[in-house]
């Protein structure tokens, strides 16, 4: 076979925030960037179709996390690491500069997406306090 | 390899006057390699008329079933070498995280949904989810991924020589975003539908039927037709007719598919309907012939 796919879990979690409105962002098993809906475009201030092949530090780096002062935070402090690294749900309120350049304060539910026998990525839905 | 079509319609069993042309029994494909070795590809209703023809003696049977909606395993119970104790047969099917292949089967074959229990069945018979990687059937080697359908739902793929067989019988490519321009690595079955001699793939529905089904895990025929042409299958057979297509319904579906595909630069004579009763012969070197 010439062409390899993503795991189905990971398809159907694409196939499910497709639709959404509310916001999703979804990561790989090797956290890399695999898919950001519409509405996640909005608050990140670029489509996903502009992202292109981005891997954790990549992705990060187009949307900054800060702290209370600005600063970087770094990337284990962001839910949807935690959730791919500890496989576990993570929840936060954080800081971030989008694309944009706009700052914005958003809540994170980070979720892995796990079967038996492998971790196969991560999902985080947003929640802007702007809307 | 042959190939015989011993049930192709969908959803529930459909006999009638007005399918006797396509067949009104659910999903079974019988698959005889080279070697005699014999596989069915699902255990539908069809499974009860391809046990009376391999006759009275025992065989050995490998029995790949896609998924566990009663359209694709109900013909297990009427299936006549399973009541024979000279015959083996090999189950293999999706794996779930709730409980074992065989527990899930035995919710049908038992009390009270079936007068037999699955324990009592006289054949030798094993029950295996179908590994994550390649294995063998007599001289076939034989792939399962999952695919996009309601529930745990695999398609497989039989090669033997150059000559690649896939079956997907139920699935819903779609929901993954437009076949035409969605990168591939985001279909599911692609990868194991590439490059396919004979793709047999659910076409349950046409266009307008479709927008009232989203998400009941089957195709509309542009989908069909869309996810073949980006597999670069060598032939495509419409499969699991719905169970309200007619004879005559289907006759133009077939027509109308043919039409589109040719239109969009496919080859000539490379869209088949399955029937009930069909039996082809599939080879890479050349066109599927009946």
């Amino acid at each position: 076979m010439t062409e390899a796919h993503r795991p189905i879990e990971l398809i159907h979690a694409r196939n499910f925030v497709t639709g959404l409105s509310t916001p999703a962002f979804l990561v790989d098993a090797d956290g890399a960037l695999a898919f950001y809906n519409d509405a996640a475009s909005v608050l990140l201030g670029r489509r996903f179709e502009e992202m292109g092949q981005s891997d954790e530090s990549e992705w990060a780096t187009a949307f900054q996390a800060l702290d209370e002062e600005g600063n970087e935070l770094p990337l284990d402090a962001l839910p949807l690491v935690r959730a791919l690294r500890r496989r576990q749900a993570a929840f936060d309120k954080i800081r971030f500069r989008a694309a944009d350049g706009v700052v914005r304060d958003i809540h994170v539910t980070a979720i892995p997406i796990l079967t038996s026998r492998a971790t196969h990525g991560a999902l985080a839905l947003f929640w802007s306090e702007d809307d | 390899m042959r190939v015989k079509i011993w049930g192709a319609r969908g959803s529930i069993p459909s006999p009638g006057p007005e399918t006797t042309r396509f067949g009104g029994n659910t999903s079974c494909v019988q698959v005889t390699l080279s070697d005699g070795t014999l596989i069915v590809l699902d255990a539908g209703t069809g499974l009860r008329s391809l046990g009376l023809a391999l006759g009275d003696g025992g065989r050995r049977v490998h029995i790949l079933l896609t998924h566990l909606h009663l359209d694709h395993i109900q013909g297990l119970m009427f299936f006549a070498p399973a009541f024979r104790p000279d015959s083996e047969l090999e189950i293999w099917g999706p794996e779930a995280p709730d409980a074992p292949l065989l527990d899930r089967i035995a919710r049908y074959i038992s009390a009270p949904l079936a007068p037999v229990e699955v324990r009592e069945l006289p054949c030798h018979v094993s029950f295996r989810e179908a590994p994550h990687s390649e294995w063998q059937i007599g001289p076939a080697t034989v792939r399962a991924e999952s695919v996009t359908h309601r529930g745990p739902t695999l398609g497989y793929r039989i090669t033997e020589g150059d000559t690649t067989l896939c079956y997907i019988p139920d699935h819903e490519p779609v929901l993954a975003g437009d076949l035409d321009t969605i990168e591939g690595e985001w279909i599911s079955g692609l990868a194991l539908a590439q490059g396919a001699a004979l793709l047999l793939h659910d076409a349950q529905y046409s266009d307008d039927e479709y927008p009232n089904h989203v998400g009941w895990g089957h195709s509309a025929i542009s989908h069909t037709l869309a996810f073949a042409r980006r597999a670069g299958v060598q032939s495509l057979a419409l499969f699991h007719h719905d169970p309200l297509h007619t004879d005559a319904f289907l006759e133009d579906f077939h027509a109308a598919a043919v039409e589109r595909w040719e239109a969009a630069g496919g080859g000539a004579g490379r869209v088949l309907i399955a029937a009930e009763g069909e039996e082809l012969a599939v080879d890479a070197s050349a066109p599927v012939s009946g």
